[in-house]
Order: C-alpha cells, then structure tokens, then sequence
C-alpha cells in the first residue's frame, strides 16, 4: 500500500459540549485534547480439560470515558465552568462531546457521545514555576459514540 | 435541492440520518457528500435506451 496522501493535522480540531444534546457549545478555543477511552469488549473464557489455550468468547462493549482537557477560566459560559456545573450538580448533571478532527465542515467525519455524565473534573492546579495557562479537564462517562459525515457544519 | 439515500451516518446539527433514510439536500452539500459517498441521489435518472431493432435482413 503507498504512503497516504490523506493524513489529517489535529490542531484544527473542532471540540463541542452540550448539556442536552441539542444546543452545542463549541469550545475549540477553550480545549487542546480529546481523549477516548474505555469501551473495549467484554470477554468470557472458560479452560477445558483438553488443550492449553482457553475458549474465548466476546460480548458487548464496556462503557466509554471521554476526556476533554481545556483552559482554565473563571467565565460561567465558559467550558470550564460549564463542565464543573455539571459535575457538582446533584445527581450528576448530563453531558455530551463531540469532536471532527478535520473542523467540523461539511463532509468532515465527526464523533459524537451519547448522553452522559461528568465522571471527574479537575479543579485549578495553580504552580508557581509554570508560565503557561492553567489547565483542567473533564471525563465524561457515556455509553457510545456516533461518527457521522458532517452536513451541517458545526 | 434534491432527495438523496443515506449511504453513511450523517450529522445535522444535533439531529443524525442514518443509512437507509432519505435527506433533502442542496446541490453543493450534496456534491461533497457524494465525494465522500456519503448518499446517492434517490432517484437515478431515467436513461433513454435505444435498442436496435433487428429487421431480419442482412444489409
């Protein structure tokens, strides 16, 4: 197989959230890093009198943890404080993710969670000895992820 | 603006079509999901075929 021509840059990722699924936020500008995770198969093995290997069987996926590293603001809109609000709301409050690694045009693919809920938040880290923004992230717990060709630009 | 198939999962906005519904799409975002084979139009086309008719003789 030749070397792609078709390889995809990813620091002009586009990164949304809603709480609803509805009515996203687009934190491009507020986040530098997605990470999927989780959703792996379940597997049953059972060993046998006979042989040396076991008899592997796979099931359903495990649920996914997504997460979102972004800037640390102070802003109520902003994806920081949106994604605390949402984890200290009782009971957990619901989040979505979505990311299209090319932009998020029209036919860019994109990645979209199903409803979920903000596992964990990292609070500020302030440091004296670094110079640059604080960070923070958020884990969403969620069951899928949907691709999509884009037809609406998001 | 034209009826298209859904080839492959698409995303409007907060709302998806999955493979198999029918979209209402307008020519340039249909030309670039077909690129992507993404849809195909609904419905193709009729072509006019012309068939030979044979006369039986041999000229």
């Amino acid at each position: 197989m030749a070397q792609t021509t078709d390889s995809i840059w990813g620091g002009a990722a586009y990164i949304g959230i809603s709480i609803n699924g509805s009515a996203w936020t687009d934190i491009s500008g507020h986040s530098n890093h997605v990470t999927p995770d989780g959703g792996d198969r379940r597997t049953g093995q059972a060993y046998t009198f006979d042989g040396e290997n076991p008899i592997v069987k796979v099931g359903k996926k495990n649920p996914r943890q997504t997460r979102v590293d972004i800037i640390y603001t102070e802003i109520a809109t902003d994806a920081f404080e949106v994604a605390r609000a949402q984890f200290d709301a009782a009971g957990g409050g619901t989040m979505y993710v979505r990311w299209s690694p090319k932009g998020g045009g029209v036919g860019d693919a994109g990645y979209t969670t199903s409803s979920g809920f903000v596992l964990d938040f990292r609070f500020p880290e302030p440091d004296s000895e670094e110079d640059g923004p604080m960070h923070g992230y958020f884990v969403v717990q969620h069951a899928g992820i949907t691709r999509s060709i884009i037809a609406t630009a998001w | 603006m034209a009826r298209y198939i859904v080839l492959e999962t698409l995303s409007f906005g907060s709302d998806f079509a999955y493979p198999g519904e029918e979209v209402e799409l307008d020519d340039e975002t249909a030309l670039v999901l077909m690129r992507k084979r993404a849809i195909k139009p609904a419905e193709l086309r009729q072509e006019n075929k012309t068939s030979e008719v044979k006369d039986g003789s041999n000229n």
